[in-house]
């Protein structure tokens, strides 16, 4: 059974630079896919390359079984003919429009008239919580309500996929929370199938069924919030996801434990972690990440002997800055007192909680 | 009004500039309408009823107003979507050579074009009789001939205001129209067109003013055929013996009438819808794609450029260099003795040539300053002395430069204490309020991307006012004032409607000198001083991109 | 005494109009007294209608008998109208540039004489002019004009040109084929007032019927004709149809058989001038043998009132043409008050 959105070898380059290079993802029918990374890693480029707003060099789409790219046949329809419907990050509401028309935009250009519109247009403005809002002039809206008709637009035209770029960015924080939680009830509601642009980590992990995380114009690994999250595959999507400790090491696999390695950093400091992509039983370069919550810091007992350089007192939580020998470490913990700075400490991870990072 | 605390050097300047803007601008329109009624002798409505009942004149004036805003607009129009938003080929140079018109006097075009265009001797025919045995293929010497000229001269300023429109709109618009279903056509019908209206208006209602009050095309293209506006009527009136001053200021007057009026319907217009979509980021638009056919509108702006800049100039150069006018090639010779009669007997020349270049630099400097005295105040210092600021110094937008000029005759004439009339600061008087409009909008511009926290921090390390104009201020906005002082001097090189009316014998400047030089029939001299002209302000403009580039001026 | 019919006319206005300040010659002394004024004063302003190309040669002469006058930078010409519409607003404000006025227009010296406006100066040349080539002391004739036809050989054949006044209004010449001047041109007004009186209205209505071609001066006329733009110019001024380059370029006058309507161009001094001495050498110049010669002669082949001033060469003599003049100046100054209007109600679209 193909994919209901497939994507293959995408690339896209602005003269020499490429901006996205074999990029490939396939996503199911009333699936929600994130494109997560820091700016410039080239999501915003892939979800307009699958808008039709950029021109790849090459690679393949399909969307339900129609191909809207490809480049080796120099085919690429154009955008109004793709089936897609978007929310833009500017949110991109025509302010010389009613409400009304902009959300019914796609029957008007169909050559549908308001008749024929009202129904999807009412139902999504509903959905969004504007009703009543149809015959309001559009440039009399505030950020939020913007927002909210830019997504109504994208749901009355009843698209094969909705496209959104970091549609959430714009508005303050609290708000951003409370539409994070609307906009995930309303995907599921309808089904959409969508592919959702977002710089926020939390964000993508709230509202995704999958999450690619992109870097350089690549994904560097694609899988389920929980698999990303556990298993990073690279130094990069483990630092994004939080795991800030990664340390270079020299990993010895463990003959006895099967998914288990050890590993020796710096200052002879011995580590046991899970190596789920172990290949080969040669010892070799990589590096161990772990995160600053997993930590478990004491002033004497068991551990790796080290003296707390910093520490930053934040309320609910305190970060600790342990330094072994050359190597320091990020914890966190509740805040306590007694490990003032210049303490001596002794910290471990559980092995569980450590990974092995190749790439 | 910001409270600072008693008389400072800014409550002085601020009083000073409201009298300088009210003594420029207020006089002379109150003069025009003052004249208006009254006939030699008090108060009169006789050059009321003479004028009304002028409807010929009347008609044509609208339809050249109309006529050279409609084709204006929509050949601009036209060029700003070609070179602005598709990949035109050569987008880059045509760009800039499309404005070059801006930078010529309409008064140049329209000889050009006489000579081209005329229905029995003019070249186009003659070329035409002999190759293709058409007889009389165009007649420019007619109103259709004065639309069509104006109209060339006046693509620019539409074209400028639109292509400034279509950048600064944020592409994300037309991309959720094209997204949502909408073909490249739709989406610049439904989404781009209307959000371009306030520009497509504003420029629209700039030309009109502008055409209304014509002088030199129909005084060229319009006279020999009877056809007059309201522009010639002013000449003719006041170059009558007995001159008719009284019908010059009523025409003065139903001009500004109509001109201010529809401004001010603009402004009440526009205000009710505003369509925000300026956000002050700048955008890289999206290209329209529409395949070869961008060839066809490369091939489009080349023609306008051939027509409006090429083809009169090239003209020009020709017949001050020909010995005599003749289209046959065997009778052909070339040489440069119009040059040498020009520059060394022509007793006007060197006399011309001073006065245009005093002026030029004189309007340029002045003009720069009072704009950023101007616009500082309007900028930093908002309240109602701003406002007013703010509005006056752009009533002469609404006004044709015929019209202020005629006010600032009157209102010299009569005042025989101050030595202005018959002099050179006449010509500056009207310069100045002609251009004060560009000078304030530019300062404002400029003022505006410089945050006034860049002030204020030297304020609050103690340096005074005037030390924080000077040392920060005036740097900051160098290379606007650069680019303002530049276009500021172009255009009074060329300036032609003002002079005509304020010149002496002693202070006649360049376009003036043409003008003679065309009504006393001497044909290839008035090529020979109009290619001077324009080298001038060609020379002007080649030193103002330079220093633009040194400065970082795009 | 010159074949010339204004005697009775004259003498009606100068009976009429002005006091005569008493005649007398000038001195050696006096002369020299002018040259020393004129020495102080420095230059010379002079407004004249006339736009020849070779008037400078005039200008240049005058400046080589008095080499320390300067002529240039005061010197402006324009149409008739435009030049008395800068004489009228300098003076009415105060601020008068010019010394001396020279335009093909006789009214305009009968008013401003009549309100004080000009500078009396019996100038020694006038003893060679004939008592009624001058107004008094006021303004004297220094050169007369004749209103003519002319049309290009090359592009009209001759038999099918016109013959007289009445030859204009044939169906061949309407619809921008005639080229006349515009109201502002002095030489305009003398022709149609004369025209009309002799002619009727009726004449002047049907002229206006033939849609010419309207042009500010006769030397634009001229270049018109020669380019082909037009067939005939009916307000031509003799002799820019008799000059070489016209001629060469096929230019013929045609002397209408009615008869040449004449303008009177007088010189005056204005009074308020800034530099009345010198320009009384100039009106001396103007007037004397050498320098009427020079002007009415040698540069415009025009005809004088100066009776040892030879007549134009390739040109009929004065009495030859049929020359027509105003015959009540009463009639003609308040015609001339109203000849814009009249102008424009009759050939305006």
């Amino acid at each position: 059974m193909s994919a209901f959105l497939e994507v293959e070898g995408l690339a896209v380059s602005y003269g020499p630079i490429a901006a996205v290079e074999g990029v490939a993802f396939s996503i199911e029918k009333g699936e929600h896919l994130t494109l997560l990374g820091p700016s410039g890693c080239g999501k915003t480029t892939t979800l307009r390359a699958v808008a039709g707003l950029e021109t790849p060099s090459s690679g393949r789409i399909v969307i339900d079984g129609a191909t809207i790219l490809d480049a080796v046949q120099g085919l690429s329809l154009p955008p109004e003919k793709r089936g897609l419907s978007m929310v833009f990050q500017s949110y991109a509401i025509w302010p010389h429009m009613s409400v009304f028309d902009n959300v019914g935009f796609a029957f008007r250009v169909r050559g549908m008239g308001r008749e024929r519109a009202r129904p999807a247009v009412e139902r999504a403005l509903a959905l969004v919580d504007l009703a009543g809002f149809a015959d309001r002039p559009a440039s009399r809206l505030s950020g939020g309500q913007q927002q909210r008709v830019a997504l109504a637009r994208a749901i009355a035209c009843d698209s094969k996929v909705m496209l959104l770029d970091e549609p959430l960015s714009n508005l303050d924080a609290q708000l951003r929370i409370a539409m994070r939680a609307e906009l995930s009830d309303l995907r599921r509601r309808l089904g959409m199938t969508s592919v959702y642009v977002t710089h926020d980590q939390e964000e993508a992990f709230a509202l995704s069924d999958r999450i690619a995380v992109m870097r350089g114009g690549r994904i560097e690994q694609l899988g389920t919030p929980s698999e990303i999250y556990c298993e990073p595959r690279t130094r990069f999507v483990a630092g994004f996801l939080g795991m800030k400790n990664i340390l270079d090491a020299e990993i010895r696999p463990l003959s006895r434990e099967s998914g288990y390695a050890e590993a020796r950093l710096a200052g002879d400091i011995i580590f046991r972690a899970r190596d789920p992509f172990a290949s080969g039983s040669a010892p070799s370069p990589a590096s161990i990440g772990f995160r600053p919550v997993d930590v478990r810091l004491e002033t004497a007992g068991e551990g790796i002997a080290g003296v707390v350089a910093r520490s930053l007192f934040l309320g609910d939580v305190a970060h600790y800055y342990v330094r072994s020998g050359p190597i320091e470490i990020c914890a966190h913990d509740r805040p306590r007192p007694e490990l003032s700075d210049g303490r001596e400490v002794r910290w471990r991870v559980d092995p569980d909680r450590c990974l092995v990072l190749r790439e | 009004m910001a409270l600072r605390g008693g008389f400072s050097t800014e409550t002085a300047v601020g009083a000073g500039l409201g009298a300088v803007v009210t003594w420029l601008v207020i006089l002379p329109l109150a003069a025009v309408a003052i004249g208006a009624a009254t006939d030699t002798g008090g108060l009169s409505a006789r050059p009321f009823l003479d004028v009304l009942g002028s409807g010929r004149i009347i008609a044509n004036t609208v339809i050249v107003g109309v006529g050279a805003t409609a084709i204006a607009v929509a050949v601009g129009g036209a060029l700003a979507l070609t070179l602005a938003r598709i990949e035109t080929p050569g987008r880059a140079l045509l760009s800039r050579l499309v404005t070059v018109p801006l930078y010529i006097t309409p008064l140049l075009t329209a000889i050009a074009w006489s000579w081209l265009g005329s229905p029995r001797g003019g070249l186009i025919n003659l070329v035409c009789r002999r190759l293709l045995g058409i007889d009389s293929l165009v007649d420019l010497e007619t109103g259709g001939g004065v639309v069509f000229v104006s109209a060339l001269a006046y693509v620019p300023l539409p074209f400028l205001l639109i292509s400034a429109a279509l950048r600064s709109m944020d592409p994300s618009l037309e991309e959720s129209a094209r997204i949502h279903g909408g073909s490249t056509f739709q989406s610049l019908r439904l989404v781009t067109l209307p959000l371009m209206l306030p520009s497509i208006v504003g420029s629209a209602l700039l030309v009109f003013v502008q055409a209304m009050g014509l002088f030199s095309v129909p005084a060229v293209l319009g006279m020999p055929s009877g056809f007059y506006v309201a522009g010639t009527e002013i000449y003719r009136s006041l170059n009558n013996f007995p001159p008719r001053l009284a019908q010059a200021a009523v025409w003065g007057l139903l001009l500004l009438a109509v001109t201010a009026g529809l401004t001010w319907l603009q402004t009440a217009f526009l205000r009710r819808n505003s369509y925000a979509t300026v956000t002050g980021k700048a955008f890289r638009p999206r290209m329209l794609e529409i395949g070869w056919a961008r060839h066809l509108l490369a091939l489009f702006a080349i023609f306008y450029v051939a027509v409006a800049v090429v083809l009169p100039v090239a003209t020009l150069l020709w017949a001050a260099l020909v010995n005599f006018i003749t289209v046959d090639l065997d009778l052909m010779a070339f040489g440069l003795k119009h040059f040498r009669y020009v520059l060394f007997e022509y007793p006007k020349t060197y006399l011309a040539m001073e006065n245009s270049l005093v002026l030029g630099v004189a309007t340029a400097t002045l003009g720069c300053a009072l704009g950023l005295a101007l616009s500082w105040s309007i900028v930093r210092r908002p309240g109602r002395l701003s406002a007013y600021l703010d509005q006056v110094s752009m009533f002469p937008l609404a006004v044709p430069s015929m019209v202020l000029a005629l006010g600032v005759l009157w209102v010299y004439v009569r005042a025989k204490a101050l030595p202005i009339y018959g002099t050179i600061s006449i010509l500056l008087i009207a310069y100045l309020t002609h251009y004060l409009p560009i000078a304030v909008r530019a300062g404002s511009g400029a003022l505006r991307q410089l945050h006034s926290e860049l002030e204020d921090a030297a304020r609050l390390t103690g340096a005074s006012w005037g030390r924080t104009i000077r040392w920060i201020t005036l740097p900051l906005t160098r290379p606007t004032l650069v680019a303002t002082w530049s276009l500021l001097f172009i255009l009074s090189v060329q300036e032609i409607s003002s002079s005509i009316l304020l010149y002496t014998s002693r202070t006649t400047v360049l376009s003036v000198a043409v003008f003679d030089l065309w009504e006393a029939g001497n044909v290839n001299a008035l090529a020979a001083l109009s290619v001077i002209q324009l080298a001038i302000t060609f020379l002007a403009l080649l030193a103002l991109s330079l220093a633009g580039r040194r400065e970082g001026v795009a | 005494m010159t074949g010339f019919h204004r005697r009775t006319l004259l003498r009606g206005l100068l009976a009429g109009a002005m006091t005569l300040p008493y005649m007398r010659r000038a001195s050696a002394e006096e002369q020299a007294a002018l040259v020393e004024g004129a020495k102080k004063e420095g230059a010379l302003a002079f407004a004249t209608s006339v736009s020849a190309a070779g008037f400078p040669k005039f200008m240049d002469a005058f400046k080589a008998k008095y080499p320390f006058l300067d002529v240039s930078s005061g010197y402006y010409s324009a149409p008739t109208g435009r030049v008395l519409a800068r004489v009228a607003a300098e003076m009415s404000s105060g601020n008068l540039s010019f010394d001396a006025l020279h335009i093909a227009n006789l009214v305009p010296y009968l008013q401003m004489a009549r309100s004080g406006q000009l500078l009396p100066y019996h100038s020694p040349e006038l003893a060679a002019f004939p008592e009624d080539a001058h107004g008094g002391d006021f303004w004297t004739t220094a050169r007369i004009i004749g209103v003519i036809m002319a049309y290009n050989k090359n592009v009209l054949a001759p038999e099918k040109a016109p013959k007289s006044w009445l030859d204009i209004l044939k169906p061949d010449f309407k619809g921008r084929k005639l080229i006349i001047q515009d109201s502002a041109a002095g030489t305009s007004f003398n022709q149609m007032y004369i025209l009309e009186k002799l002619l009727g209205i009726d004449f002047m209505r049907k002229w206006g019927e033939q849609k010419p071609i309207i042009v500010a001066t006769s030397a634009q006329l001229i270049d018109l004709l020669v380019r082909g733009e037009a067939l005939v110019g009916a307000t031509v001024d003799h002799f820019r149809a008799f000059e070489p380059d016209a001629v060469k370029a096929g230019i013929v006058g045609i002397y209408p058989t009615e008869g040449m309507p004449l303008a009177l161009a007088p010189i005056a001094i204005l009074k308020g001038a800034p530099h009345p001495n010198a320009a009384k050498l100039f009106v001396d110049f103007t007037l004397s043998h050498d320098g009427n010669t020079l002007l009415a002669h040698d540069i415009f082949n025009v005809y004088s009132p100066r009776r040892d001033v030879p007549p134009p060469e390739r040109q009929l003599p004065l009495a030859e043409t049929k020359p027509l003049l105003p015959q009540d100046l009463a009639d003609y100054e308040k015609a001339s008050a109203n000849f814009p209007e009249h102008f424009d109600s009759i050939f305006k679209t």
